[in-house]
């Protein structure tokens, strides 16, 4: 199988730069890789066209979000599989060629991710997942999932299970997944989302077509995280609020969404004193 | 590209409460991890973190939950059992040991249909205080009710455990352990070079964690009678455990420390057995030893305690020989006459061989367990793509 990657970049000139050479450094070959440049304005871009002159870079005028980058890149891809990583994403030498042995391993499989090892070491769980519900979110908010883990709060992030190890999950993280191209029928990411829940609602209109997504256990990828100011991050917590009331209403329905967005100013409070008053 | 998902294939939840594969009952669940996908299974593993057998289970690509088994009861714990239990859906749970089982029949609520509890080894009756014996047993007949199925690795096991009133007779199945059968090797000299011996020593081979149920102890004051007839024999003890510096008192006071050594466990075995002659096994009590049926595998004669499964695998004088446990003055004996007659020694080792091929393989083991699973398993309609493929 043949593999295009995509790597979105925004403001990560520094980070573009190391997942970028781990791309390069894949003992996997990848026929093309494309790099989405989101109006970035600390010359990633310049970065990427000087030092990776192989690298089909595709410069955006404005930032339009993660999904429709995405999707401007996905129109020029011709392989059989797509890899699409984050620019804080860094894969191993063999990353690919294990998501790709699992991806080939049964053809229902239409989408692999690997494990997300944050800064600190740790497997990120966010890597594999199950579908969001509003105890889900609510516990994810109010780092209820973390304090009691193998509550109904702790189901969503999967709590239970050792993410060092393959399994089947409703939804792998958009930071590093391997697709199947004939899964997605022509259509990459829905362009209603700017950034986050895209993955989950791909995931969920691939599951629904009969794929299975594959999370691989000893395939991994290092993935930072954490590299945006503090301002950024409040903004990046509004968008991902935006997008899972957006994404609710899709697959449950507007009252269902409603409920989500009654919870969030509960959860997000109650989220601030149980990070200080309860620590891990 | 609709109508994809193809037909489900069972799945079965193994639950171990150790996480290293030198134990008996962790070894056997390493096993059924391995045999199970080729037998139509899906496979998962709940274990403590830290040891090779949830780092076998990743790489075999086997979903793994970690809950610590391993260290004493908590409300957490079953909670833990219960979440993974319940993530991975299984048509069985297949439990292995007492405190694993425990932990299934109270963390899964639907225990009584799908926990089947392999006992390796009943060791009540000789091992602990009075109060422990009771609570042991009180926590066994609690939960007696909500297991569909119990197995035992030997029939020794299944009686004592209906005597006892552990299991339900009309639950329990016994499957005896078995193993992969070695292709015939000729002896490496390997095991000799280590233990700083040539190929004409007679080498008498031992193989267990340095504890009161193995009693290494009687095998020690044995060897004293063996070392008088067979001064140029040696014995090799593989292990390690509380008890080292005990066995080392015993050796001085013995005056056999130069013609006995201790050496440390390693994962290879198949060395020691191709250079040795003889096996020897003191112990108090057993389920059925994998060690036992190895050396046997190899083609060793063997003296052993006469004890629980022993006597389903070694026929006292046809494939081996019997003593009573704790006897070091019968071993003693048994052991002489072994290292006495090459040509007997070598039949022996034959037909010991033959009975392992015959009776005690790794296949069909899998076999009679995969039978145990399609009893209880039944196809089940599930919603989530979670629930649906889930290892």
């Amino acid at each position: 199988m043949t593999v295009d990657a995509i790597v979105v970049s925004f403001n990560t000139r520094v980070l573009l730069r190391a997942s970028l050479a781990s791309l390069r450094a894949s003992r996997y070959p990848i026929h093309r890789v494309f790099v989405v440049d989101n109006a970035s304005v600390d010359g990633s871009a310049q970065m990427v066209a000087a030092e990776f002159p192989d690298v089909m870079l595709v410069e955006m005028s404005e930032n339009l979000g993660f999904a429709q980058a995405n999707n401007a890149a996905f129109e020029h891809c011709e392989a059989d599989a797509l890899l699409l990583l984050n620019s804080d994403a860094e894969l191993s030498p063999d990353t690919l060629g294990e998501l790709m042995t699992s991806l080939t391993a049964d053809d229902r499989i239409g989408v692999v991710g690997p494990v997300l090892l944050g800064d600190d070491g740790l497997v990120q769980y966010e890597g594999g997942r199950r579908d969001p519900t509003i105890l889900g979110e609510f516990g994810n908010i109010s780092h209820l999932n973390t304090r009691l883990p193998h509550s109904v709060f702790g189901r969503y992030l999967m709590n239970e299970w050792d993410h060092r190890s393959t399994r089947d999950v409703d939804v792998l993280s958009g930071a590093c997944m391997l697709i199947r191209t004939s899964a997605l029928r022509g259509r990459l990411f829905c362009a209603d989302f700017f950034m986050y829940g895209e993955d989950i609602e791909l995931c969920q209109r691939l599951r629904a077509d009969g794929w299975r997504m594959r999370y691989v256990g000893t395939a991994q990828v290092a993935h930072r995280g954490g590299a945006a100011s503090q301002k950024a991050r409040a903004k990046m917590r509004v968008a991902g609020v935006v997008s899972m009331a957006q994404l609710l209403r899709r697959t449950r329905g507007p009252l269902y969404s409603v409920g989500y967005a009654a919870i969030v100013p509960i959860a997000w409070p109650l989220g601030s004193v149980i990070r200080k008053a309860w620590p891990k | 590209m609709s109508g994809r998902r193809g037909a489900r294939r069972p799945r079965v939840l193994l639950i171990a409460a150790g996480n290293v594969t030198t134990g008996g009952g962790e070894r056997h669940v390493a096993d059924l991890m391995r045999r199970l996908p080729q037998a139509g299974f899906d496979v998962a593993l709940v274990c403590p973190d830290g040891g090779d057998l949830a780092g076998l289970a990743r790489g075999l690509g086997v979903a793994v939950f970690n809950v610590p088994l391993d260290i004493g009861f908590s409300p957490d714990t079953v909670r833990a059992m219960r979440a993974a239990i319940i993530s991975a859906a299984p048509d069985v749970v297949h439990a292995h040991g007492s405190r694993a089982a425990a932990f299934a029949r109270l963390g899964d609520p639907h225990a009584a249909r799908r926990v089947v509890y392999t006992v390796h080894g009943i060791h009540v009756d000789q091992a602990g205080s009075t109060a422990r014996r009771i609570g042991f047993t009180a926590i066994e007949r609690l939960l007696r009710p909500r297991t569909a199925r119990f197995v035992t690795v030997c029939e020794a096991d299944a009686a004592k455990g209906v005597r006892l009133g552990l299991l339900t007779s009309a639950r329990t199945t016994t499957i005896h352990n078995g193993i992969e059968l070695p292709p015939p090797t000729a002896p490496t000299g390997r095991f000799r070079v280590e233990l700083g011996v040539g190929a004409h020593v007679p080498l008498v081979l031992s193989v267990g964690r340095f504890h009161e149920q193995k009693d290494q102890e009687t095998l020690l004051h044995a060897w004293r009678i063996v070392a008088r007839s067979h001064p140029d024999a040696l014995l090799a003890i593989i292990g390690s455990g509380d008890l080292a510096s005990r066995l080392r008192e015993v050796l001085v006071a013995d005056g056999t420390a130069h013609s006995v050594r201790l050496v440390n466990p390693r994962a290879a075995l198949a060395e020691a057995y191709v250079d040795a002659n003889v096996f020897a096994l003191s112990s108090r009590w057993e389920g059925l030893p994998y060690v036992l049926l190895e050396a046997m595998a190899y083609g060793l004669p063997v003296a052993s305690t006469d004890v629980d499964g022993i006597p389903e695998a070694v026929v006292d004088g046809v494939s081996g020989l019997l003593v009573p446990p704790q006897d070091p003055v019968a071993l003693g004996r048994a052991l002489g006459q072994l290292l006495s007659d090459p040509a007997w020694r070598r039949r022996l080792g034959e037909a010991g061989r033959e009975r392992v091929t015959g009776e005690f393989s790794l296949q069909q083991m899998v076999a009679r367990i995969t039978e145990v699973y399609r009893e209880l398993a039944s196809p089940r309609r599930t919603a989530s793509a979670t629930d649906s493929v889930p290892f």
